[in-house]
């Protein structure tokens, strides 16, 4: 595979522990140019001192790892390093680490927790792995190569445990969690559907009141596709044409934001336009179909209000501690659907952002004009770099 | 037949199509005219400086707003505003 030809989907999330403030399962990811770290830690016990023990675990594999330190300088740090438990006499934390280099290059390394589980092809999958002691601890490494659509989901032990001594006696075993990742999976699934999926079983087979922290991580592999998203007309009508023919070329998804843009891009493509009449948020215009494109939204309100959407989502991504509810992005309407497919389904994208001051905006008492579109345009873009994604804006 | 068209775009939606279209679908209804009369959305319709953008079958009408759909459903569809 030639460099830079899959992009890394990560997300992750926990349960904390019935009656906890914080989490002693602590998730890293660090995005570089030429490869994607991600480390799961699970601190002894739970509470503060767990949480300690683990983000500091995390935190200190990371960063070595960014120096470009091996597996053994960080366990022996990690040793040296953290605070003994006064009761136990230890310091402990297990972790996982995942480093996927941009040309699909995998690595593995894994101490005491549970075992990540694998998919190829969407079928169970298990890379040979080879034990070494370092500084007293038994890790396991694997190293091998990533094909598209890969997922390898990792998981702290209260995965293993939801449901002891409630619907389960024994809590479900790793086997039973292997099957369900694999039942649960379909092509192209993102890691946050994964990782959702699994842990709202875990949630239930703790009856809602987990006993223990409880952490999934999953990552997928995508291999990378442009999507073209083309907001607003271009300011000058010759234009239409060579906009509409380059949306039209792109690799991945494409994309219509706009009322009178999707009118031109119909009439290009000599395709009819279908407005859907229904309305699945009163705030939000309803959407339209043209054969060949994959998305068509309305333009401004649907812009202003994806933005938002996606401000929230690029919070959600960034910790496995969710501060607020995830964003439902199982809703129809145009905005919802917009951030869905930049955020889950998409690795390089394009915005075409045409620079005619719309006529359809003139005369409005309201706060619509060119500028404003363009500031949000500019900001999605952001948000989507800051997720690890590549974004760029063409002006026409 | 008769097919009854809304604009739904940026503009037209601030000026309250969506309230436009829930009152036409309930009047449609309400006279029994569901197999006499289709009712669409549109994007842009080049009103947009004007009242909410509507066509019934091919002719633009000009002076729909939020507020009087009613009327406007009598005097266009049952031909006797």
């Amino acid at each position: 595979m030639k460099s830079n030809s899959f992009y890394v989907d990560i997300y992750s999330q926990s349960l904390l522990k019935k009656g906890e403030e914080l989490c002693g399962d602590m998730v890293n990811v660090i995005r570089r140019p030429d490869e994607t770290i991600l480390v799961l830690a699970d601190g002894m016990g739970s509470g503060v001192k767990a949480n300690i023990l683990a983000t500091l675990t995390s935190k200190i594999i990371s960063t070595l790892m960014i120096g470009n330190a091996g597996i053994d300088e960080c366990v022996e740090t990690i040793s040296e390093t953290l605070p003994v438990c006064r009761e136990r006499g230890i310091a402990y934390s297990t972790f996982t680490i995942v480093r996927v280099k941009n040309d699909g290059e995998v690595y593995t390394a894994e101490f005491d927790g549970p075992e990540f589980v694998m998919l190829r092809n969407g079928v169970l999958d298990e890379p040979e792995k080879k034990m070494r002691v370092i500084s007293g601890k038994e890790v396991w490494e694997s190293h091998f190569y990533a094909e598209p659509e890969d997922m390898i989901v990792s998981f702290s032990d209260g995965v293993i445990h939801a449901g002891i001594g409630r619907l389960i006696n024994l809590g479900w075993k790793r086997v039973n969690v292997m099957e369900f990742i694999q039942r649960n999976y379909h092509m192209k699934m993102s890691a946050r559907t994964m990782t959702r999926d699994l842990l709202e079983v875990c949630n239930h087979l703790y009856e809602g009141e987990p006993g223990d922290d409880t952490t999934v991580a999953t990552v997928r592999i995508m291999p990378r596709t442009t999507t073209r998203v083309m907001v607003g007309p271009a300011s000058s009508a010759e234009m239409d044409h060579e906009q509409v023919r380059t949306l039209m070329s792109a690799s991945g998804r494409k994309i219509v934001c706009g009322g009178t843009t999707s009118q031109i891009v119909a009439r290009e493509l000599g395709k009819k336009i279908d407005v859907d009449l229904k309305y699945y948020d009163a705030e939000i215009p309803p959407i339209a179909y043209i054969e060949g494109v994959d998305l068509v939204t309305e333009g401004i309100l649907t812009l202003s209000a994806a933005e938002k959407l996606m401000e929230a989502c690029r919070r959600e991504y960034g910790s496995n501690v969710k501060s607020e509810e995830p964003v439902d992005l199982e809703k129809k309407d145009g905005a919802t659907k917009l951030v869905k497919m930049l955020v889950q389904d998409c690795t390089d994208i394009v915005f075409m952002m045409g620079q005619a001051d719309n006529p359809a905006h003139q005369k409005i008492d309201a706060p619509i004009n060119l500028s404003i579109k363009v500031r949000i345009v500019q900001h999605m873009a952001e948000l989507l770099d800051e997720m690890g994604k590549k974004s760029r804006i063409e002006y026409y | 037949m008769k097919t009854v068209t809304v604009c739904v775009g940026s503009a037209c939606h601030m000026k309250g199509s969506h309230h436009v279209i829930d009152e036409l679908d309930e009047l449609i209804r309400r006279y029994g005219l569901e197999d006499d009369v289709e009712l669409k959305a549109s994007f842009c319709m080049d009103q947009c400086t004007g009242n909410i953008g509507a066509r019934v079958d091919d002719r633009q009408i000009f002076d729909l707003t939020k507020d009087n759909v009613e009327e406007v459903f009598r005097r266009e569809i049952l031909g006797n505003g």
